[in-house]
């Protein structure tokens, strides 16, 4: 949207080479849980961008984006749990073990992403939102029922990444700190790639899709194609996200995977950032998590966490559809005095 | 004649109602060539069938390209129309209000280069694909406002984007919807220049649907007349403004 | 198994696809008139749910009073949610509406656990419906066969009132075209209020009605609105007939669904959701009117 400020559409180097470093000093001066909050951060700001690659950037709103996050879970924890004992890594099953879990969710990911989309952007808006929803509920329906015995219903089952011995160098998967500096290694260059590919040709007419289908078909763009296209590749990013958190959480769940309330979860951090800028996505998941985490600090408002996010959701909607990131790049076109560029 | 597009029978029902009944049509590239009718003559619908948003119930539609090869548009989708050359601008303005103008061409380009599926480059980098868009902002007077928001433009300016959308694909034929639809006269007399500049620089062949036939006759070497959905005059314009059915179709039609 | 196995299995569809059709009567209506898909149309059954309860224990035990009065607090609830929020985005995309009254749907189950607490909550059945009734050759419980007939009265009484009453004939002229019969003098913003009060009273008597046949907590939300949407989408989006019918055969899916394996009744809905959104996306009744 060229409307947003130039400032906020595209932060000056100089800005995101200091978040960088903050980013890779933090865990050092954090207290522990600090930084694992700060480590699911990074996952939801990769799960939402890359919902809202699909969203923001092409208009289809997905409302069963959990049914990437979750299979790809599910494939690290199958494999962990099942495969990777057996493959003879020895002490370096742990890390080399997840690397290979890690990839093969994420093709599974792309996998249930393929045909699901082909037929889904065959609809739009609200039908596109209803049948994305009743394909990941239905994958929450059959991992629920256990289905081929590999799920184990809704109890779900455990991910523990041990410890990697690599040539008598140990690796200590679980320790939190370790675990952030490889989601951070992991999410850093997938959001470049994300925003490689939004600042790219296809991205542009991705954005034209959304502005105006008809005529983009009318320029001689195959419409449907790409927004399969965008709809896998959104699929992807949204699997790796998924492959990052199982270890996270240490556990896997259809409720915590694959159900609607977790594909609710990047539109709502989509909407509390603004869906019209890359990095709202990302605001919006610093802005889910710290309020999320600073509601628990208080059992009154833990209560009525769903109260609270509701009348933020509500309050956003209503004044602020472009989200903080919206409302920011406002401010800042005030300050710098009238239009935008 | 160098025949550029053509229709054969074409015709097209909505149940009983028939909205273009039998019409063939061979446009000259060498002309600019207006369709005018009465309001429900079937200019616009004609336009859907051709441009393939609508089927037809019967008939063909063929387009030859630069190299002289002939094409069946006949029941395509519409972005393989599109990217046989037959481009059309809309009566009302269909753009992409929320992005800059310069942006909405720079899709335009992308699109006609056939490059909407390119990850690798970054489309505000590329020279090459802003210096194109430029040159179509250029062709229609556009640079002032080529980082404008579209939907923050003048009701004028947003024709000329809509009119500058069609032209930046190359297109082959472009089939233009009442172009000075809500423009104030010197507005209109502007964009009639405009269009006879393009003609005259450029390889694109123009068909126009208007309302004005101060401007048709201005503008026009043939003059394609509908009425109720059948062609009853084609010709020059002298030779078309004498005919009686014309008239007739016209006079009827007033209080 | 007796001859009778079947009649019951249908008789328990319809019955569950009875308490779904009031629900998706409603949103369907809603969706159809003023064009917004009320994601916190289950919240408003469970709050219908809830009211009944209440209500039950201070009425002294009588459940009709608390039905009804269950009913009307939803109507009042809708009215003002339209007034106040829905109103003020009717001009925005489809994607905002729903993110919306997904909201409320978060606001909404979050006050029911407040003022209810999230324990189990059960309703007595009527004194009148109370035990079984013999039926087409088998022994069925009363109030699941009462719950039936309100269905199919509901759906007679929204039939004619649709198409042989004038304010019917104004709801469909607006739901068709709103711009026109605002210029024919139609008052549209007291119209869609009026819709969406009705579409909550359905939901809330949904609701009200359920409370006998089964126990409740405060995610019955959350589990009505998928199997709403399902319906609406099977039946078509606007289409009433569609609603019934959808309802219905969600009703016998989940009935029948149980026999063939545990869990195949709930991934039945979405799988036949998602067939008829790939072949038939408008529904089986739906771009008919009504």
């Amino acid at each position: 949207m060229s409307d947003i400020h130039p400032l906020v559409e595209r932060p000056p180097r100089s800005v995101v080479a200091v978040v960088g470093v903050l980013l890779v000093v933090a865990p050092l001066v954090l207290p522990s849980f600090q930084t694992y909050l700060l480590t699911e951060v990074l996952a939801l700001a990769l799960f939402a961008t890359g919902f809202n690659l699909l969203y923001g950037y092409t208009g289809l709103l997905s409302f069963g984006h959990a049914m990437f996050f979750g299979t790809a879970g599910y494939t690290v924890g199958i494999f962990m749990r099942d495969v990777a004992p057996g493959l003879g890594l020895g002490g370096a099953t742990p890390l080399v073990g997840f690397l290979i879990a890690g990839v093969l969710g994420v093709l599974v990911a792309v996998a249930v992403a393929v045909p699901v989309g082909y037929l889904s952007v065959r609809l739009e808006e609200i039908y596109f939102a209803m049948i994305t929803l009743s394909f990941s509920m239905a994958l929450y329906v059959l991992a629920i029922q256990n289905y081929l015995g590999l799920t184990n219903g809704s109890d779900g089952f455990s991910v523990i990444l041990g410890t990697a011995t690599l040539g008598g160098f140990d690796l200590a998967l679980y320790d939190r700190v370790t675990y952030y500096y490889l989601t951070l290694l992991v999410v850093a260059p997938a959001m470049y790639l994300l925003w490689r590919i939004v600042r790219s040709p296809f991205g542009l007419v991705s954005e034209a899709i959304r502005e105006n289908a008809e005529r983009t078909g009318a320029l001689g763009v195959g419409v449907r194609t790409h927004r399969w296209a965008a709809f896998v590749v959104s699929a992807l990013f949204t699997g790796v996200a998924g492959v990052l958190i199982a270890p996270l959480h240490g556990s896997l769940s259809p409720g915590a995977n694959l159900h609607w309330s977790i594909s609710a979860e990047p539109v709502i951090i989509t909407v509390f950032g603004g869906p019209y800028t890359f990095i709202g996505p990302t605001i919006g998941a610093f802005f889910f998590e710290y309020i999320r985490w600073g509601i628990t600090q208080f059992p009154v408002l833990e209560a009525h966490w769903q109260l609270i996010f509701g009348t933020l959701i509500l309050g956003i909607v209503l004044f602020a559809p472009r989200g903080v990131s919206g409302f920011v790049s406002w401010v800042v076109s005030r300050a710098t005095g009238g239009e935008s560029a | 004649m160098t025949t550029v597009l053509e229709t054969e029978s074409l015709r097209r029902q909505f149940g009983d109602l028939v909205a273009v009944d039998d019409v063939s049509v061979a446009i000259d590239s060498t002309e600019i060539t207006s369709i005018i009718g009465p309001n429900g003559a079937g200019k616009t619908t004609f336009y859907s069938l051709l441009t393939g948003a609508l089927e037809p119930t019967d008939g063909r539609v063929f387009i030859t390209d630069a190299n002289n090869e002939r094409d069946e548009l006949t029941g395509r989708p519409t972005h393989e129309i599109a990217r046989c050359g037959l481009s059309r601008a809309y009566q009302i303005n269909n753009s992409f209000p929320g992005m800059s103008v310069l942006d909405n061409l720079r899709v335009a380009r992308i699109a006609a280069t056939g490059r909407s599926k390119e990850l690798r480059t970054r489309y505000r980098d590329d020279t090459g694909l802003t210096e194109s868009a430029r040159e179509v902002l250029q062709m229609m007077n556009l640079m002032d406002v080529a980082e404008t928001t579209v939907s923050n433009l003048s009701h004028g300016d947003k024709r000329k984007v809509e009119i500058a959308l069609s032209l930046a694909t190359d297109p082959t034929v472009v089939l233009l919807d009442e172009p000075t639809a809500g423009m104030n006269p010197s507005e209109s007399a502007d964009m009639v220049e405009l269009i006879k500049d393009i003609d005259e620089t450029t390889e694109t062949t123009f068909v126009l649907t208007e309302h004005d036939i101060d401007m048709v006759l201005d503008i026009s070497d043939r003059i394609l007349v509908l009425h109720q959905g059948q062609l009853i005059a084609d010709g020059p314009p002298a030779t078309v403004m004498d005919d009686e059915a014309v008239t007739t179709a016209y006079l009827g039609e007033q209080p | 198994m007796t001859a009778g196995l079947p009649i019951q299995e249908i008789l328990t569809g319809l019955s569950i696809g009875s308490r779904l059709f009031l629900v998706a009567l409603g949103l369907s209506l809603i969706f159809g008139v003023l064009g917004v898909l009320n994601f916190a149309h289950g919240a408003f059954y469970m709050v219908g749910a809830y009211a009944t309860a209440s209500i039950v224990g201070a009425a002294g035990g009588n459940f009709w009073v608390a039905a009804v009065g269950a009913a009307l607090t939803v109507g009042l609830l809708g009215a003002v949610v339209e007034f106040g929020l829905i109103r003020r985005i009717y001009d925005r995309n489809e994607l905002d509406q729903l993110i919306l009254t997904f909201a409320l749907v978060l606001i909404i189950s979050d006050l029911t656990r407040t003022i209810w607490g999230s324990g189990t909550q059960t309703v007595e059945t009527p004194a009148a419906f109370a035990g079984n009734v013999p039926v087409l050759g088998v022994s069925f419980p009363a109030y699941r066969l009462f719950v039936i007939v309100v269905a199919f009265l509901a759906m007679g009484v929204f039939w004619y009132v649709l198409t042989r009453t004038y304010v019917g004939q104004l709801v469909r002229a607006t739901s068709s075209d709103r711009d026109m019969a605002a210029l024919l003098g139609v008052d549209v913003p007291r119209l869609y209020t009026g819709v969406f009060a009705v579409g909550s009273v359905l939901a809330g008597l949904g609701g009200a009605l359920t409370t006998p046949i089964q126990s409740f907590t405060p995610a019955l939300g959350d589990q009505v609105i998928i199997n709403a949407f399902v319906v609406v989408v099977i039946g078509g989006l606007g289409s009433f007939t569609g609603a019934f019918v959808g309802a219905m055969l969600i009703g016998l899916f989940q009935s029948f669904g149980v026999l063939v394996a545990t869990g195949v009744n709930q991934l039945l809905p979405f799988l036949a959701m998602i067939l008829v959104l790939i072949f038939r996306p408008e529904g089986l009744f739906g771009g008919e009117e009504l």
